[in-house]
């Protein structure tokens, strides 16, 4: 962590940061399963777009 | 000897800031799954109302052309939307002429079927440009079998041409998506096929990656959650297929079925001499597979063609299916068949007779149209203009209503 943010977060009163880092935390967690939900559904699709040819 | 002593580690309190953790791991591992939970749980819930309002058909920007690929939720909710329980649902499967490419939205062929057969049928179109008579809307119609148990499905194939109980290659993901998802019957000429599929050495690793992400999204419904995410906030990448660069973002159900509309492209731009020359070739080749003169100097399919024709007509939908199943058998273009020889006409008029005869050996109802269409119902060698549409709507209303009154749905 850069020195400039540990001193800001070791500034913060013990609760606050616990219930800071827990709600961080979830934060990242939740948006770490939103991108993996895209990336699960755009590698899926094909590369290109289906040409249609008429037969 | 070394002059190191250890010395104790100093005491850490939670007061102690130096011990704070900034992040938590198992708030971390529980934020990513409840976050999974509720985008799986949106997917599931967003995807059962109908995400295509105004469209009459999956035109191509809600289509494989524009890589969108329409879940099978999102087609089962298109089929909800559009049919009362108290409907006979009827179908439309099959390939761009089914679809009514060359017909606008307003004026398409599907439309006029609905006029025809009035308030106690509904008419679905779920044909694709390209696809085969067991692909998407074969899939959906199976699904909703319980649901809607008085249906009728329609599609389209040349003659003699093989359905493949898999479908085809670029629609495989709607099998996968169904298949996965439990919604199929179990009909094992059909899973057999997708298990050797699967198995193929060429292209395992990929396949089983393609199963792999079907049997997560069967859990996770991210297609279904992202095709209503691009279908009504915003596309999230750029395609080349885009009638406008500025557009390649704007959420899909924005856009307009602008279909091309033959009645109204001249007659030179739709029959160029290159498009002719490689039309001709294709018709003169319409029944040259398999076909040889007998004895009696008539046509007669080979009978190897004859079995191969037979087993894929058999396996093609799972035996409870069929009888509600109705084949259209499409013809060329008059422009084009009738400067053929008699000899290729009539054995083009074998391929047809035969076809039907092979769906029908089975307990499909099967039809072919076009013999009485005039050169101007055509757009080009196969598609239909409105006029040909209206045709083929009228031609197909009485064989639906037969085979509704022989199933017992009128009662």
């Amino acid at each position: 962590m850069p020195p400039v943010l540990r001193k800001f977060w070791d500034q913060i009163p013990a609760p606050t940061a616990t219930l800071l880092s827990h709600a961080g935390s979830l934060v990242v967690g939740i948006l770490t399963a939103f991108v993996l939900h895209y990336v699960l559904y755009r590698i899926g699709l094909p590369s290109k777009p289906f040409i249609y040819v008429a037969f | 000897m070394s002059d190191f002593t250890p010395q104790p580690l100093p005491a850490t309190s939670a007061a102690d800031p130096a011990s704070r953790p900034f992040f938590r791991p198992w708030t971390l591992l529980a934020g990513f799954v409840l976050g999974l939970g509720l985008m799986a749980w949106t997917g599931r819930t967003v995807i059962q109302r109908d995400l295509h309002p105004y469209a009459v058909r999956f035109h191509p920007m809600i289509a494989p052309d524009s890589q969108y690929e329409p879940t099978m939720g999102e087609m089962r909710a298109f089929v909800r939307a559009r049919c009362r329980p108290d409907q006979i649902l009827v179908i439309v499967g099959g390939n761009s002429i089914l679809l009514g490419v060359g017909q606008p939205a307003d004026r398409v062929w599907t439309k006029r079927l609905q006029e025809i057969l009035g308030d106690r049928y509904a008419v679905v179109n779920l044909a694709f440009r390209g696809s085969s008579p067991t692909d998407g809307g074969a899939f959906v119609a199976e699904s909703l079998r319980d649901e809607f148990p008085r249906q009728i499905y329609i599609a389209n194939v040349a003659a003699l041409q093989a359905a493949d109980a898999i479908g085809i290659e670029s629609y495989r993901f709607i099998l996968f998506d169904a298949y996965y998802k439990g919604l199929l019957l179990p009909w094992a000429p059909r899973d057999q096929q997708f298990k050797e599929y699967l198995a193929a050495t060429d292209y395992k690793t990929a396949r089983f990656e393609r199963r792999l992400g079907a049997e997560a999204d069967a859990v996770l419904h991210f297609r279904d959650f992202w095709n209503w995410w691009s279908a009504t906030k915003f596309f999230t990448f750029a395609t080349p297929y885009q009638p406008d660069p500025n557009l390649a973002y704007r959420a899909r159900a924005k856009f307009k079925d602008e279909e091309t509309d033959y009645d109204t492209l001249p007659f030179d731009q739709r029959f160029t001499p290159s498009v002719i020359a490689n039309d001709t070739i294709i018709t003169r080749a319409y029944s040259a597979n398999g076909y040889a003169k007998n004895a009696q100097g008539q046509w007669q399919l080979a009978e190897g063609s004859r079995e191969q024709f037979l087993r894929f007509a058999a396996n093609a939908f799972p035996d409870p299916l069929k009888p509600r199943t109705l084949i259209l058998i499409s013809r060329n273009s008059p422009y084009y068949t009738r400067q053929l020889e008699t000899d290729l006409q009539t054995r083009d008029e074998t391929a047809i007779s035969d076809t039907i005869a092979g769906w029908e050996k089975f307990g499909y109802a099967a039809l072919s149209y076009g013999h009485d269409f005039a050169p101007e119902d055509f757009g080009d060698r196969t598609h239909l203009t409105t006029a040909g549409g209206t045709k083929l709507a009228a031609a197909t209303a009485p064989k639906i209503q037969a085979l509704a009154t022989q199933l017992g749905y009128l009662k």
